[in-house]
């Protein structure tokens, strides 16, 4: 039996191949810029177009108008699009701030004095992809892909456990987009997202290749001695590449994830009354998995709620209300237990998709149902709360019927500055030189939200 | 503006600075270790899904160059070349989206490279890598006899295309003293130098 007191032992500091200082590994961060507020961050992303307006951004003014055209000048959507169409779910006042929230959000709704409401967010981009890309590395362009959050996240803060990687994204399958998603693009490959498909339930079989069937430890120890010398002599051949020396310390966590890993992604490790309150869908599953990645030092966990994107309810708006069933619990569990084991106030969770669902009823000839909405970049919200987040607010407001953002306006790029900041981390310094230039998540953009911070 | 930019691309395609190897030549690194000048190629892509796998194939001998057919699942199996395998749009091969395999239900102007732990725990325990070890040590054998430095001496060349120097023998000849000769072979396929593009 091998234990990871052991595994551990037989690694001892690492390969040591490259001679280098821990400080100058490739995993380990730049350090904050100053005191950060949260160390980690739970990324829930509901992939294709949470709707904000039958969610956390009620709108009265639909109800009146239901099957009316929208006042004003026709507006140009992605699809044919017909009437206004109001939401078919009730909103009411939740906890002491009185936030209203849709009836298919109960549970957040209970805990919505920890949350702020981001009711004012716009994106440039109509397309799934873009504005995806927008969300997670600020740039919409694919062409040439950009460091993702998570990224530059670990690039600034490194992790805080060798045998993980830093950055963990989990989908039962794949979002929309795949890897550029979460890609380090130019950034040292050690920050880029390891995707772990959470849609099986032991480790062995979430995480593909985890154990070698053939060989011990020792014998595999014995192996990775001899790859380091191969890998330092190549190493040696062509120069100093911080991509190669990324990969020498990913072989490092792998063998180290062999012994580790089973344990944090073992969820029956968690009583059952902790278990039953995330459920047994995939999202809810990977919820109590991020859970216990963050609590074992991991810096950056993403979720992507499912395959491809499940939340784009062209045809039929009630499919929300399907998806808000999977997500809700876990999502005000995964609160809850941030509290309860203390590490709420040092955690920064968002909960965020593309952009929001159009107000006018989508109209083309695609749909059965004909109760769906279309992509509203122009106006959505996201949801924060945790470390430094100043929680029981609604910030920001879209017009009457929910189409744009007209009340302090903030785009994903003031939310990426933010977040950075609550890290410790001064957007405008975190920066990597590539191709002749600096670049950052935030480019030249961005704004740190005072009203949001605690 | 077409034709103009495929003209800067056979330019730059053809040009001795994007031809150049990647090994280091001493003067040169004293005077531009970055490589700003472009006086070698940087060796820092990893090789992409099909030519990763089809190159494990190619060097352990396995590889069924046949062309044409009926495409089939990419399994330890089956060792046709990776353009034959089958893509099932809604669950595309596991090891292919590993390797950044684009998702085939979107178009991709791209692929990009991620390496990383996961794609390291595949050198280390996957089934395919494993059998692959073991049919390319056969290979060292059967084409390099008992002469040990021979064995290695043509692994190399297999998969690096170059010979070992003495230092990387006497690793290999120390290693396969006490250990299996497909535990050698399987990271001589784990290497960096070999999914590098150089």
């Amino acid at each position: 039996m091998i234990t990871r007191r052991k595994a551990v032992q037989l690694m001892g500091a690492g390969f040591g191949l490259v001679g280098l200082g821990d400080s100058l590994r490739a995993s380990s961060g730049q350090g904050p810029h100053f005191a950060p507020k949260a160390k980690q961050v739970i990324f829930l992303y509901l992939n294709g177009g949470l709707s904000h307006i039958d969610s956390f951004d009620p709108k009265p003014e639909l109800d009146k108008r239901d099957g009316q055209p929208m006042p004003g000048p026709k507006i140009k959507t992605d699809r044919a699009s017909g009437g206004l169409m109001k939401s078919p779910f009730a909103f009411k006042k939740y906890g002491q701030s009185g936030i209203e929230v849709s009836d298919i959000f109960p549970k957040i709704g209970e805990q919505i004095d920890d949350f702020l409401v981001v009711r004012s967010m716009y994106s440039e981009s109509v397309n799934h992809l873009p504005s995806m890309l927008m969300m997670n590395t600020g740039n919409a362009l694919r062409g040439g892909s950009r460091p993702s959050f998570g990224s530059w996240v670990t690039y600034g803060l490194g992790t805080e456990n060798d045998n993980l990687p830093g950055y963990v994204v989990l989908c039962p399958g794949q979002p929309t987009g795949g890897s550029r998603l979460w890609s380090a693009a130019f950034l040292p490959t050690a920050h880029q997202g390891a995707l772990i498909r959470n849609d099986a339930k032991t480790a062995d079989q979430l995480i593909q290749d985890l154990a070698n069937k053939s060989y011990t430890l020792e014998e595999q120890k014995r192996q990775l001695d001899l790859l380091s010398k191969l890998d330092s002599s190549f190493l040696g051949r062509v120069g100093y590449d911080p991509k190669l020396e990324s990969n020498i310390e990913a072989m490092e966590t792998a063998f180290r994830m062999q012994t580790e890993a089973p344990g944090i992604f073992d969820l029956s490790k968690e009583p059952e009354h902790v278990r039953a309150r995330y459920g047994d869908g995939d999202f809810g599953r990977g919820c109590l998995m991020a859970l216990r990645l963050v609590e074992a030092g991991v810096r950056v966990v993403q979720i992507y709620y499912g395959n491809g994107q499940p939340w784009d309810s062209h045809d039929d708006i009630l499919a929300q209300k399907h998806h808000a069933e999977q997500s809700d619990g876990p999502i005000a569990a995964l609160v809850q237990d941030l509290k309860a084991r203390g590490m709420f106030d040092e955690t920064l969770v968002i909960v965020g998709s593309e952009f929001g669902r159009t107000p006018m009823i989508q109209n083309s000839g695609t749909e059965k149902v004909g109760r769906g909405r279309d992509h509203n970049p122009p106006g959505y919200s996201i949801l924060m709360a945790g470390g430094g987040i100043k929680g029981g607010q609604a910030y920001g407001a879209t017009d009457d019927f929910g189409y744009k953002a007209v009340e302090k306006r903030v785009n994903p790029h003031d939310m990426h500055a933010t977040a950075l900041h609550l890290l410790g981390l001064d957007h405008t310094k975190l920066t990597y030189r590539y191709s002749g230039r600096d670049f950052r998540l935030t480019d030249v953009e961005g704004n740190i939200i005072q009203d949001w911070l605690a | 503006m077409a034709g103009r930019s495929r003209r800067s691309t056979a330019e730059i395609l053809l040009s001795a600075a994007y031809q150049r190897s990647s090994t280091i030549v001493e003067s040169n690194q004293e005077k531009d270790a970055a490589n700003e000048l472009f006086w070698r190629f940087n060796p820092v892509e990893r090789l992409d899904a099909e030519t990763l796998r089809d190159s494990i194939l190619a060097v352990s001998g396995d590889l069924d160059a046949k062309m044409g057919g009926p495409a089939k699942p990419l399994d330890a199996e089956n060792l046709r070349r990776a353009i034959y395998g089958e893509v099932e749009r809604t669950s595309p091969d596991r090891t292919m989206t590993l390797f950044d395999f684009p998702d085939p239900k979107s178009h991709s102007e791209e692929r990009s490279v991620t390496v990383g732990p996961l794609h390291r725990l595949y050198f280390l325990n996957n089934p395919f890598v494993i059998a692959q070890s073991e049919v390319f040590a056969k290979r060292l054998e059967a084409e390099a006899g008992d002469d040990w430095s021979k064995r290695i001496a043509l692994a190399y060349q297999l998969a690096f295309s170059r010979p070992p120097t003495p230092d990387e023998t006497q690793a290999g000849l120390a290693f396969v003293e006490t250990e299996p000769w497909p535990r050698y072979t399987q990271m001589l396929l784990a290497a960096s130098e070999f999914f590098s593009v150089r």
